[in-house]
């Protein structure tokens, strides 16, 4: 308990439970670098660097961003730009927050924002924070002192990390706030007349001679007012056509504001060709049936749907969401619901049989979902794009769904944990050099090892532009990374994370090939010299960035 | 030599000083469970493990004295809420002629385990295997590359069951007395002669040649403990140099006493005899005398990193 202020007594928490998580750099039983490590007292603040006793998301950067992959499918802009990751903790205590302190020990300043949440979906935003580049020292990012009437048991950060150099690590955070509500604070605005009498009660208008309040007050308020103009709209003798170029730079937000213009714009701005591209992310605090509800006027070209983070708490469930794919996912091409936890066996069936011209279905971190719930994936033939990263799949579903994939071209299958217990690697990689040697990019982080024959099979997919092998355990002998430069030559991204084999030799034979290069990660291994890594850099791989 | 042994037993006190001030910070205590008026109160005492370590590096130019590791060996004393535990790791020095410093795998591994011990909850340390082997697969999610290889014991007291539970992999080893009677005394785990089991990350080329134990074969026990009981957990250092009559007499004249300045007496002088022992050239040590079993005419004692973890429990 703190000290009392104006009779109410501030109570300072420490996390005690993690509810949710986007995603984490360490792996799913350990303890290095979990979400977990944010439960409990600061370890190791107000020390800087790089320790395993903090919390580290899995991204960083603008990697991500600049993935060709990424990039070519755009949605709509949006005014409100999301972070990448986000953690959910909870508190022991409800509490009426008043401030909130997170504890960063590395990579300083990737805060974006505070939502406090009240464990039954309902969120407000609490602090919000502009991006700018991580600092070097360690902080602690504390959010303006200022008491919401809010009973709060969970707290969100929002982690954005695209200015960043390397991970950002957090690694407390602590709630202060008050069991009683706070008296609500009196409104401060005046009318006009009322501020006249507020400036002559204080005597404020004899201290400048020759002051006159009256005209003082009116050119304040009225500054800023709009010149008479006629009540005729032009926009309305515009085409139609030409209308709904212009609705579409409009961002969400903008467009049912303007809905409630006039009857004219409310029709226009109904039009289902401006909802082709629907990204729900930036407003995933307030998105529930009636939202869907709404789309559902609005969504007979709907092509690309992005819901990702929404509904979480209950506030959108399975049957909800089914019932809205049913009807309007017949042209949908994109579909991105990462961290969605109303995900189940249904809702996938019904994306399966009413979605046949999916290409890309995001499912990253969807941890809840059973693992039987794949099973439906093998009826999206058109699909080219298939991320599961973070997900339950095991084999057998994998290799049955992605038989009937023909155009298979981007697969990602990160920290996907069924996978690393059962050693699968080396088969899925036979497979995909049998079956779709064209793919063109894999990721294949943390989950699981490669063999000799794995190795053998991955070298031999000629095409690939991404690759991801970080943490998964390479095979100790033999010149696979040599070999794989020689034979991937339009490699842009190589992640060699902790392959603890990687020798100046495949420094050489990387440099020496790879030409388009743009990102090669090295941590982690201890047979490499800066010498190796100089001759690399002065060889000819423009735009190379390498950690 | 005085002076040089003068510092190091300095250095050991102040270590076992070190271990004064943080084990007296969580004392005792006597916790009273709440009572109605028709009930009598009921006094559960929490058993608490009073702890002293000393050693000596076997080389003092280049062995590292610093808290938690002795030359090769590290240790780890802690006290948490449901349990104590203490623990050594003796690093194989065979990896310095492989470029590895084989105090590093010693250290992280015990370091492994105290931050899982921070966030475990209690019913993990009933399974010790399990803790041993989760800290050793720890290990490798390290980004710096840890390599090398060493022995591990740990002994986990318990406080709500007053169970010692243990974990031992190689040839260090733990001895509970009791009354002057050796109680439990841990088995020593060898492939052969002066082999012994060891928990192994070789480096990226020696993955074939090095022994690497799995942690699944370490050997585990439990067993009540009483007040009194004098337990002392060293690596083979000791028991190779220190014939085990001689430390139960040690043990013995240390009696139930709880005071944390006659425990830390009693393990430097536990500590000084093996560095003693190790250097003299005709005493028939146990080391000599498995060496002679196995047909290996040898004499005198053996040099080696010397660690004592000495603890009385009191409850």
């Amino acid at each position: 308990m703190l000290g009392n202020s104006e009779g109410l007594n501030f109570i300072e928490q420490y996390a005690s439970k993690v509810t949710y998580y986007t995603s984490q750099y360490g792996s799913v039983n350990g303890v290095s670098y979990t979400a977990n490590n944010l439960i409990g007292p600061p370890s190791r603040f107000p020390a800087y660097g790089d320790f395993p006793e903090t919390y580290v998301p899995r991204a960083y950067g603008h990697w991500w961003k600049d993935s060709f992959v990424i990039s070519s499918c755009k949605g709509r802009t949006d005014g409100l730009i999301t972070g990448q990751d986000f953690v959910d903790i909870q508190f022991k205590k409800p509490v009426y927050p008043y401030c909130v302190n997170v504890y960063e020990t590395y990579n300083s300043g990737c805060v974006r924002r505070l939502w406090a949440g009240d464990g039954q979906g309902n969120w407000k935003l609490f602090h919000e924070n502009p991006i700018k580049k991580s600092q070097k020292h360690s902080q602690i990012f504390s959010s303006d002192p200022h008491h919401l009437q809010f009973l709060t048991s969970i707290i969100r950060v929002e982690i954005d990390s695209s200015l960043a150099d390397y991970y950002p690590e957090i690694d407390a955070v602590l709630l202060v706030g008050t069991e009683t509500c706070p008296p609500f604070e009196e409104s401060l605005k005046l009318s006009v007349t009322g501020l006249y009498t507020k400036i002559t009660e204080l005597g404020l208008h004899r201290l400048v001679p020759g002051f006159n309040a009256i005209e003082s007050i009116q050119r304040l308020c009225f500054k800023y007012q709009v010149p008479e103009t006629s009540t005729i709209c032009y926009l309305n003798k515009l085409p139609e056509e030409v209308l709904r170029i212009i609705l579409a730079f409009l961002d969400l937000h903008s467009l049912c504001s303007l809905a409630c213009v006039s009857t004219f714009f409310n029709k226009i701005s109904k039009d289902s060709v401006l909802f082709t591209s629907v990204n729900l992310k930036p407003y995933w605090y307030c998105v529930k049936l009636s939202s869907l509800e709404w789309l559902v006027a609005r969504s007979q070209c709907l092509q690309y749907l992005d819901m990702s983070w929404c509904g979480n708490y209950g506030k959108l469930s399975s049957a909800d969401f089914s019932w809205f794919i049913k009807q309007y996912g017949k042209r949908l091409r994109i579909l991105r619901l990462e961290n969605c936890t109303f995900l189940n066996n249904e809702v996938l069936y019904w994306i399966s049989t009413s979605c046949p011209c999916l290409q890309e279905l995001n499912l990253r971190g969807c941890r809840d979902l059973e693992s039987n719930a794949f099973w439906h994936l093998g009826k999206l033939h058109m699909m080219e794009r298939l991320i599961l990263d973070s997900t339950q799949i095991e084999l057998p579903t994998l290799l049955v769904s992605l038989q009937s994939m023909t155009s298979l071209s981007q697969l990602s299958l990160g920290a996907c944990q069924n996978l690393a217990l059962s050693g699968s690697l080396d088969e899925i990689v036979r497979w995909l050099n049998r079956y779709r040697p064209g793919i063109i990019s894999l990721d294949l982080w943390r989950s699981g090892h490669l063999s000799n024959h794995g190795m053998e099979f991955l070298v031999g997919l000629g095409h690939l532009r991404e690759l991801d092998i970080g943490w998964c355990g390479l095979p100790p002998n033999g010149n696979w990374i040599s070999l794989l430069a020689n034979h991937c030559r339009s490699l842009e991204k190589l992640f060699l994370t902790a392959a603890r084999t990687v020798k100046d030799t495949d420094l050489i034979a990387i440099a020496q090939f790879c030409s388009s290069l743009k990102q090669l990660d090295l941590l982690g291994n201890s047979y490499i010299t800066s010498e190796g890594c100089c001759r690399q850099n002065t060889k000819s791989m423009p735009e190379a960035a390498v950690t | 030599m005085h002076s040089v042994y003068g510092r190091l037993l300095s250095r050991s006190i102040v270590s076992g000083l070190y271990n004064c001030s943080s084990s007296s910070s969580s004392g005792a205590s006597r916790a009273s469970v709440g009572n109605t008026s028709n009930e009598t109160v009921s006094i559960k005492a929490k058993p608490k493990l009073v702890s002293a370590v000393a050693g000596f590096p076997k080389s003092f130019k280049s062995g590292k004295v610093r808290k938690g590791q002795i030359g090769d060996d590290a240790w780890l004393i802690k006290n948490i809420d449901s349990a104590d535990i203490l623990a050594v790791a003796d690093g194989v020095g065979g990896w310095r002629d492989y470029g590895v410093d084989p105090s590093d795998f010693s250290l992280s591994l015990l370091l492994s385990i105290e931050r899982i011990t921070r966030v475990s909850s209690p019913c993990q340390f009933r399974n010790p295997v399990d803790l041993l082997s989760t800290a050793f697969h720890e290990l490798l999610h390290s980004k710096r590359p840890i390599t090398g290889s060493s022995t591990a014991c740990i002994l986990i007291l318990e406080h709500e069951s007053n169970n010692l539970f243990t974990v031992n992999i190689g040839d260090s080893g733990f001895l509970v007395v009791r009354k002057g009677r050796v109680v439990h005394k841990s088995e020593e785990q060898q492939h052969y002669f002066n082999t012994p089991f060891q928990l192994a990350l070789p480096p990226p080329g020696h993955h074939g040649s090095a022994l690497s134990d799995s942690p699944q074969s370490a050997s585990q026990s439990q067993f009540p403990v009483q007040d009194g009981d004098v337990i002392l957990l060293a690596t083979d250092g000791v028991f190779d140099n220190v014939p085990t009559p001689v430390l139960l007499a040690e043990l013995s004249k240390l009696g139930g006493v709880k005071d944390q300045l006659c425990v830390q007496q009693t393990a430097n002088s536990i500590a000084l005899m093996a560095r003693n022992l190790s250097f003299d050239g005709r005493y028939m040590s146990p080391f000599a005398q498995r060496a002679r079993d196995y047909g290996i005419r040898a004499i005198g004692g053996k040099p080696d990193d010397i660690t004592v973890l000495l603890a009385t429990v009191a409850i």
